[in-house]
């Protein structure tokens, strides 16, 4: 299988805090795919056409609701960054925002591009000069062996162990019913119900498990995002302060002064900690105001843990059920984060453990009171009692998206079963989750080591 | 030796088999002086092995040959004793056409069609070498003393190259059948830098079926429907013959055990390698000890011969051994012999050799088709046969030549394989070799290559016409489906239940186990049409999601297929491509990109070196045009 021409996006600018992060979505089907989720201000006609390299206001939605206003641009093959067909999306900056876009996207069928991909498949077609050629062909002259003998390292490890056990199960499956279909007469009929779908629920369970572990890997490498929720002015700027010693966020007493999502990193036991910032949660009118709620929802989606923090001055209000009920609902761990605990309490900490079911901290913001233990809290909680060394982990982005589409392969291929299907038809889902597992071990057509030029180099995306 | 001038053609087809038939009708059909030889007219089309045409995989490579123009389907489909569509229980890409056949009557129906083409001459006589100058064939030479001058050649030769019988202990020099072999090419081939191999294979006794009772065996009869192989055949009526099954016992395996050692595979006599797919049974035997049983089919070899092939039993025992074994088989107490099963080895060629216009890569307008390339049935063979034929005629006309790819056809996945990959056995096709298999049907082959063959000037108006009224007829009939809504009364008939939002009647045919036909009686349609045109409308309807997902996968693999190689390149020139893949590609001269990540050895690095590289060139040769 070969994904040299498929459609991949990723976002362009570098990844943190700027005024405006670029989405890429470049491919034979970046105008459908981008059409999709980008409806023009002007022009909300299905059929709506954009001109080359015309920039369209826009807003982005996913599920029916508002991510983000954004600017689009497609420019059309050949004239392109890379050659194929390109669509820029503009949108605002933040990490949160672009993750989102580019969820979005991945849902849809575009494939997160690898890093160095934009500029591979430019310079395939030929849209690199002379000189830039030549030097990517030396470093692929040098490194190819060098490239091998570290795929070769890395198949002997745990992950290709398991990866080719899978394969094998696959194989055996496969093999098993093909050789029914070969030899109509030998009756050799897989027993689909009893033998095979155990079998295949099986792997994809723990096909499952192993994408699953991608986010642990994601934590080994990227570090704990912690959102910080709760209403307007109950904190959470000065709790950000009292982390990291400086005024990073804006502090006033005016409600919803904060209004971006502002990201921090702390190194706690080695292990980097970002912090969400997010504006606080109330119904507002405000439309600027209304998208950085829209945003803190989205800061609890994507964190790790959910620090939740409370004015212990003031009684529970409708909006911190609110934020309790959204992030529960949404699985992430939350700690209580009591605060000002140096003003008169209407809050205990015996309240709220009643109120609910999660761990809380008395903090007082404005002198440092109770930090670390907060920190400590933070940290178990997203690491979890066993800590980081069990089970095997997925940490390379590219092998997480190959478990994930081999994962759903084998979900068709197993629907497809169960409904009774032929299977000439189920084993091409069979062989499509073999061939996605083989993209990990190798063994199909790929350009493994092209990729990891461009991704060592990082000649651009 | 002094040679006699014995005339000039076009092309010279050696060898009268399946792939020399297809070969020489094509190479005559598209105008070319042709002359087919053979070591004996009286083998013409001859089937040495079992009296079938089809199968699995197979039924697909002679719908293909039909839809090129090519012959096997037409001549099967006037002279099978017997038909059937197997799989039927199974997704319709792997439905699969078979026919037993009647041998004598296949063999004198096929010689017939030979002898009254235009342009074509039969010539009994043994090739024994090529006469090549400067890299081209310019001719070949008889064993008679001819020499014959021509601009292209075809070796079809089969299993006749140094073929050696072997019945235990027992052993000669001869080619199937008693018939007598080629004993000189295969060093003339040498001569030339041709690396061969030796292969072996095998088939069971025949006996007479007076000898047997049938009583104790259970009958396997055609399908009562007739579908013919041929897409021109039309409907055919005719009295099928059934085939019979049995089983053997743990007495047979006892007796092959005790003799095992008495056979030549396991006392290294026999050194070819054979077909893992087509064991003998002693092989069954010592391979699956835990089996109780195995299926014997028992088929008639003709209607006028009371001659049976036991299908299941080859074997390469002592013959003594043979007959006490057969005798363990339920209806087969008292069998009498009339051909004693064998092996038989044979020289073939590394058909690496070969591009994939099965042209030889060293000497330009040689050509081989069939079991020389090592391949083995008679498909297979007419396969090979049609397109080296086609590419023969291609090359003497100095065009492009014709070939299929892996998403068009079985035939150009077999050609794929036995070029690009090499083989270690007598090699099969099997559907699950064809990557896109749901698009490769048999019920399409027809709408995937009838235009091509009329390009190629291989078919004929009458099948032309014909093809264009099914392509038009499953056109209108799928769009009609898809783009009438289902009125509820016709739901509540099909389905039971009213409508489920609005819905077409192609959404209604999605449903598991509506039929075309049905719910065209149900609309009140008064005039169906045929069964083949609504067996493809339906197929292509209620699969569509999948076959979507294969499409895509060949849009994939076309980016790579697309990226021409040179033909000529000097790989040791690239640096950074590691020795073994340079040596690799310097021997496999790949034609595109495609075909060169499939070849063993070479790994996705090697091909990103060659992408890189290639680019690098194209962009240096445009850069120094601007100049």
């Amino acid at each position: 299988m070969t994904d040299e021409f498929d459609t991949i996006c990723a976002q362009a600018t570098a990844i943190g805090n700027g005024g405006i992060a670029i989405i890429r979505i470049s491919g034979q089907k970046a105008l459908e795919y981008a059409k999709q989720i980008f409806i023009p201000k002007k022009n909300k006609n299905k059929d709506w056409q954009p001109r080359p390299r015309y920039m369209y206001l826009g807003e982005i939605h996913s599920d029916g609701e508002l991510v983000d206003q954004v600017l689009g641009v497609y420019f059309c093959a050949p004239h392109s960054y890379t050659g194929e067909d390109l669509v820029e999306l503009h949108c605002h900056g933040g990490i949160q925002t672009a993750k989102i876009i580019l969820a979005c996207l991945t849902e849809l069928g575009v494939r997160p591009a690898q890093p160095g991909e934009f500029t591979k498949r430019a310079f395939l077609n030929g849209k690199i000069d002379i000189s830039a050629a030549e030097a990517v062909a030396d470093q692929i002259n040098a490194l190819s062996e060098a490239g091998a003998k570290m795929a070769a390292r890395q198949m002997q490890g745990e992950l290709a162990k398991n990866i080719v056990r899978m394969q094998n199960i696959l194989t055996d499956i496969l093999a098993e019913m093909e050789a029914g279909i070969e030899y109509p007469e030998e009756n050799l009929e897989l027993e689909i119900a009893g033998e095979a779908l155990p079998k295949l629920r099986l792997l994809e369970e723990e096909i499952s498990c192993l994408k699953e572990s991608f986010k642990r890997g994601k934590l080994i490498k990227e570090g704990i995002s912690v959102a910080l929720a709760g209403r307007p002015n109950v904190g959470k700027s000065s709790l950000l302060n009292a982390i990291f010693g400086e005024e990073r966020a804006i502090v006033s007493d005016i409600p919803g002064t904060t209004r971006d999502v502002i990201s921090e990193h702390y190194l706690l036991h080695s292990m980097p900690i970002q912090f969400l910032d997010t504006a606080g949660m109330r119904q507002t009118k405000d439309a600027i105001e209304k998208i950085g709620v829209e945003r803190t929802y989205r800061a609890i989606d994507s964190a790790s843990v959910v620090v939740m923090v409370l004015d212990c001055s003031e009684d529970l209000q409708p909006e911190d059920m609110a934020v309790y009920a959204y992030a529960k609902q949404h699985g992430a761990p939350i700690i209580i984060a009591l605060n000002k605990t140096d003003l008169i309490a209407k809050l205990t900490v015996q309240q709220i453990k009643r109120q609910f079911d999660v761990p809380c901290i008395e903090i007082t913001a404005r002198c440092r009171r109770g930090i670390d233990i907060l920190l400590e809290e933070i940290y178990r909680l997203a690491i979890g009692d066993g800590g980081l060394q069990e089970g095997l982990v997925i940490t390379n982005s590219r092998h997480a998206y190959a478990l994930q589409q081999a994962n759903q392969a084998l979900k068709d291929g197993i629907i497809a079963l169960e409904s009774g299907i032929d299977l000439d038809c189920a084993s091409i889902d069979l062989h499509d989750a073999w061939r996605y597992l083989g993209e990990i071990t190798g063994q199909t057509l790929n350009e493994q080591i092209i990729d990891r030029i461009f991704e060592k180099f990082c000649l651009g995306k | 030796m002094n040679y006699y001038n014995g005339g000039t053609y076009d092309l010279i087809v050696v060898g009268a088999g399946h792939a020399g038939i297809e070969a020489a009708l094509a190479g005559a059909r598209m105008g070319k002086k042709t002359l087919l030889m053979t070591l004996n007219p009286d083998s013409i089309g001859l089937m040495p092995c079992n009296p079938s045409i089809g199968g699995t995989a197979k039924g697909h490579l002679v719908r293909e040959i039909d839809a090129l123009g090519g012959q096997m389907g037409l001549s099967i489909d006037a002279t099978f004793i017997q038909i059937k569509m197997l799989n039927t229980g199974k997704g319709p890409a792997v439905h699969s056409l078979r026919a037993q056949a009647d041998k004598k009557q296949y063999q004198s129906f096929m010689k017939r069609v030979l002898e009254n083409t235009d342009l074509l001459e039969i010539r009994m006589g043994e090739v024994t070498d090529l006469w090549v100058e400067n890299g081209r064939i310019k001719g070949v030479f008889t064993a008679c003393g001819a020499k014959l001058n021509c601009g292209a050649v075809i070796l079809a030769t089969g299993v006749y190259l140094k073929s050696r019988v072997i019945i235990g202990e027992f052993s000669q020099e001869s080619g199937p059948s008693g018939l007598s072999g080629a004993n000189y090419l295969s060093n003339a081939l040498r001569r030339m830098d041709i690396t061969l191999q030796r292969f072996k294979t095998g088939t069971p006794a025949r006996v007479d079926a007076r000898s047997l009772d049938f009583s104790k065996m259970i009958p396997q009869y055609g399908d009562e429907k007739i579908i013919p192989f041929s897409f021109l055949s039309g409907k055919i009526e005719r009295d099928q013959l059934p085939c019979y099954l049995t089983y053997t016992n743990e007495r047979t395996h006892q007796i092959i055990r005790q003799n095992i050692h008495r056979s030549p595979l396991f006392s290294g006599q026999i050194k070819g390698t054979g077909p893992r797919y087509c064991p003998s049974i002693e092989d069954k035997v010592v391979k699956f000890p835990d089996r109780e049983r195995h299926q014997i089919f028992i088929e008639p070899e003709g209607r006028l011969t009371n001659e049976m092939y036991i299908q299941g039993m080859s074997s390469s025992l002592p013959e003594e051994v043979q007959i006490s074994f057969y005798r363990t088989i339920p209806g087969m107490e008292h069998v009498r012999f009339t051909r004693t099963a064998y092996a038989i080895e044979y020289d073939c060629i590394d058909p690496q050799q070969l591009k994939l216009n099965l042209e030889c890569r060293d000497i330009a307008g040689l050509f081989m088709a069939g079991q020389i390339n090592g391949s083995s049935g008679y498909e297979e063979a007419g396969a090979q046969g049609i397109l080296a034929g086609i590419n023969a005629v291609r090359y003497l006309q100095q065009r492009e030549p014709i070939i299929l790819g892996r998403d068009q056809a079985y035939a150009g996945v077999l050609v794929d394989d036995l070029v690009t990959k090499g083989t270690r056995e007598p090699y099969r096709m099997m559907t699950s070799r064809a990557e896109y298999r749901l698009l490769l049907r048999q019920d399409n082959a027809d709408i995937r290559l009838c235009e091509l063959g009329r390009e190629i000037g291989l078919v004929d108006q009458k099948r032309y016409d014909r093809f264009m009224y099914k392509k038009e007829m499953v056109e209108s009939l799928k769009s009609k489906l898809e783009n009438t809504p289902a009125k509820a009364a016709i739901c509540i008939t099909l389905t039971g239940t009213g409508p489920n939002g609005p819905q077409t009647l192609a959404d209604i045919l999605r449903r598991p186990g509506i039929h075309a036909k049905e719910v065209l009686n149900a609309m009140g349609e008064r005039e169906l049409p045929d069964d083949e045109i609504l067996d493809s409308v339906e197929t292509e309807i209620k699969y569509e999601g999948y076959i979507e997902k294969q499409k895509h996968q060949v849009e994939q693999f076309r980016s790579l297929e697309n990226r021409k190689l040179p033909l000529d390149f000097d790989y040791t020139k690239i640096q950074g491509l590691r020795i073994e893949a340079q040596q690799k590609l310097q021997s496999a001269k790949p034609e595109n990109i495609g075909q060169a990540a499939r070849i063993s050895g070479v790994s996705p690095a090697d091909i990103s070196v060659l992408l890189i590289f290639f680019e690098k060139e194209r962009t240096m040769q445009s850069e120094k045009e601007k100049k």
